[in-house]
């Protein structure tokens, strides 16, 4: 369900609800809670904030007006010598390999293509250039590269090479390596968000959402923030980045507001209190971010119940009740979801259990209970709520049903509220390759 | 009072072994104590030895059982993706040697829990049964810990045996809707004996359950005080009702750690009386210790009314 964020645009990956099956073959367990945070070198956090700012915003690896009339008018000057005219034959020769290993990647081969971008950025040249970063210098340079102007595919395709080279980086741990192919990924985007707009104006809030989810699964939080933060200064007001970027926020704060604490332990044992206060206070300013992108995502796409669920839990997060209620009570009325209706009774629930207003949290129990009945959390939490009234027969049998139920029966879109299924961000990330070979 | 708690807080019935005998003492107290010198567990103390207060006065102490009254012990296994493999078989083999310690008259149950839990084999005294749930346990999944056990505290046996819940878990709560708070709350009304055995692993989690980010209901932090918020869930649930956490190495202990908790929770003594001179309402913290000699006696730190 939570892939409605990532735009309403052609590549469609859906999970309307929580998979039967998990990758255990354990049917009533969500997947595996990540403890420890996988970073990699180079894009490691800091501990306080995730690696805000590791993206350059200002586009560097592509000349972004390549693709102007005038720009592309200018013809290659003439070489004023045999070095220069060789230099420019070197040139050419490289890019006609990056559009050889572009071909390669859009017939599918994505290994080799892969090991050939990554060869070519490795490959070390003068004054600091590379093989990679000379070819994307040099894309829509007539004279130099034969596919100038490239067309909407070539970009897109060139998008997700690097993207797939980047993920090859950071599945090996070579942080510099990733961050210089996300960069490369992100800098055509844009390049591509400039020439060829009608194709990437869904693409390109695609690659950012997908590509952060992808990151997020695997715990590689900095990276995924600071993927966003890039996305939000380069596509300014789309609320799908917007969106992602206050669920992100919200993981942060909640499920993983420990994993990039874990290496401070030292802290602990020194300064108990100041530890503490470095949490909560790291965890409440993810939460105003948190609630500002999802308000702002909530103003730019109204429609969108999921980004109101999503503010209206992170409302309550932050205690301010009365609006907490008011949003979810939007989502309730509204939705035609079950999922995202019982995630909003149940989260109505929680805000009246904490203030132990019990027979308004009872009622928002049961209906949450009512839209799915096999869930875990609703039942739960309407048990305490019944045992605290004094009405502990009916809280026992209620908890007794819930353990005694076949596995296979239970559904439970709490699980799936942050984390998503097994499998579907990845499923996300291949319909973007199949969307851009095209 | 709860009645959750009616069977050891409250309308008071013990079973005093074969043939059945009960006696019933109406808002009575149970109050599950273990004495231990050094290592070793003290056994042939009578009623005369023990001082035992409720909210600070003396109680007179009704009766004290030692060893004759059957168990009631609540298996919860942690059977989250972390435990796969070879901790899993050792926690099985652990499971099991609980199973091949009940003695005739204790009953056992099973629950295990990932994301969610489950009731795997209801109360019961039939090892051949419980046997078979234990075989068919699988792994997989995130760590409802505090629904898991709070589960555990819900569905007592309703026979009067004296209940020990045996919690393992490997790492902190991730996916349960209710805090530890909510299941502390709960211990301190109910009669069960907690123990918990934990795995020593690289799960370096610094803070403690009251700085809960993951559960569904999230209360504000301002008033943990001290080192509190460190504490860990199972610590703090063991120590209110009595009990103990023992933490094994490795997987490869866990036998042995779940064998000595049933022989020590064997080794304690049940003192019973009805409170005198104390309003009845609200937590009565208790302190017991024993007269005229030596010795260290770990019981629950109070109950609530």
């Amino acid at each position: 369900m939570l892939v409605a964020l990532a735009t309403s645009g052609s590549v469609s990956v859906t999970a309307a609800g929580p998979p039967r099956q998990s990758q255990a073959g354990a049917p009533r367990n969500p997947p595996g809670f990540p403890r420890t945070s996988t970073e990699i070198p180079g894009l490691r956090d800091d501990g306080v904030t995730p690696a805000r700012g590791k993206f350059q915003a200002a586009v560097r690896l592509v000349k972004l007006d390549s693709c102007d009339a005038d720009v592309l008018a200018r013809s290659l000057r003439k070489p004023i010598d045999m070095k220069e005219a060789a230099a420019q034959g070197r040139l050419r020769a490289e890019m006609e390999r990056y559009h050889a290993t572009l071909a390669a990647y859009a017939e599918g081969d994505a290994a080799g293509s892969i090991e050939a971008v990554l060869r070519l950025s490795q490959q070390r040249l003068a004054r600091d250039w590379t093989g990679l970063t000379r070819a994307l210098y040099s894309i829509n340079t007539r004279g130099i590269d034969p596919y100038a102007p490239w067309d909407a595919r070539r970009y897109a395709l060139a998008v997700m090479l690097h993207t797939d080279a980047a993920l090859r980086a950071t599945s090996d741990a070579n942080g510099d390596e990733a961050l210089a192919q996300f960069q490369a990924a992100a800098d055509l985007l844009q390049l591509g968000v400039r020439c060829a707009p009608d194709r990437f104006r869904s693409l390109a809030p695609q690659w950012y959402v997908g590509l952060s989810r992808h990151l997020r699964d695997r715990t590689v939080l900095g990276a995924a923030e600071a993927l966003l933060e890039l996305g939000r200064s380069r596509l300014q007001n789309d609320p799908a980045i917007l969106g992602e970027s206050g669920v992100l926020a919200e993981s942060i704060a909640t499920i993983y507001a420990l994993s990039q604490m874990d290496t401070r332990t030292s802290w602990a044992s020194s300064d108990d209190r100041l530890f503490l206060r470095r949490v909560t206070d790291r965890r409440q300013a993810w939460l105003n971010d948190a609630a500002s992108w999802l308000r702002q995502a909530a103003d730019l796409d109204p429609g969108n119940d999921e980004v109101l669920l999503h503010l209206g839990r992170v409302r309550a997060l932050r205690f301010e009740d009365a609006e907490a209620l008011s949003t979810l009570g939007t989502v309730l009325e509204r939705t035609p979801s079950a999922d995202m209706a019982y995630l909003a009774a149940i989260f109505t629930g929680a805000v009246h259990d904490r203030r132990n207003r019990l027979e308004e949290a009872a009622a928002a129990y049961r209906a949450a209970a009512e839209r799915i009945q096999s869930a875990h959390a609703a039942r739960v939490g309407l048990a305490d709520v019944l045992r605290r009234s004094g009405r502990l027969d009916e809280a026992r049998r209620l908890i007794l049903a819930l353990v005694t139920e076949r596995s296979e029966q239970m559904q439970e879109p709490l699980w799936w509220y942050i984390l998503e299924p097994p499998g579907v961000a990845d499923a996300r990330l291949a319909a973007l390759r199949a969307e851009v070979r095209r | 009072m709860n009645a959750i708690g009616a069977a050891g807080v409250g309308l008071l019935v013990l079973f005093s072994g074969a043939p059945q005998i009960y006696r019933v003492a109406v808002d009575g107290v149970r109050v599950d104590v273990l004495v231990t010198e050094g290592k070793r567990a003290v056994r042939g103390l009578t009623a005369s030895d023990f001082e035992l207060r409720d909210r600070g006065v003396v109680q007179v102490i009704d009766s004290v059982s030692f060893e004759d009254v059957p168990l009631s012990v609540m298996l919860v296994l942690d059977t989250s993706s972390s435990v796969r493999g070879t901790p899993l078989t050792h926690l099985k083999q652990a499971a099991s040697g609980v199973v091949d310690r009940l003695l005739p008259g204790d009953r056992a149950a099973l629950m295990t829990f990932s994301g969610a839990v489950s009731l795997d084999c209801d109360w019961t005294s039939d090892r051949r049964r419980l046997q078979d749930a234990i075989g068919r346990v699988d792994a997989g999944g995130a760590t409802a810990l505090h629904d898991a056990a709070y589960a555990a505290l819900m569905l007592r046996d309703p026979s009067p045996g004296r209940p020990l819940v045996l919690v393992f878990s490997d790492a902190a709560d991730t996916a349960s809707w209710l805090p530890g708070a909510r299941v502390i709350e709960l211990a301190q009304r109910h009669d069960a004996v907690m123990y918990a055995v934990t795995l020593r692993g690289p799960d370096t989690r610094p803070l403690g359950y009251l700085a809960d980010f993951t559960s569904g209901i999230q209360a504000r932090l301002e008033n943990v005080a001290g080192a509190a918020f460190k504490e860990p869930f199972v610590e703090r649930l063991a120590a209110e009702s009595g009990g103990g956490v023992m933490s094994a190495e490795g997987s490869g202990e866990l036998r042995d750690a779940f064998e000595r908790i049933v022989a020590e929770f064997r080794s304690r003594y049940v003192l019973t009386y009805a409170p005198r001179g104390v309003e009845a309402s609200g937590w009565h913290p208790l302190q017991v210790t024993i007269k005229g000699r030596s010795g260290r006696v770990t019981a629950r730190r109070g109950y609530l009314r």
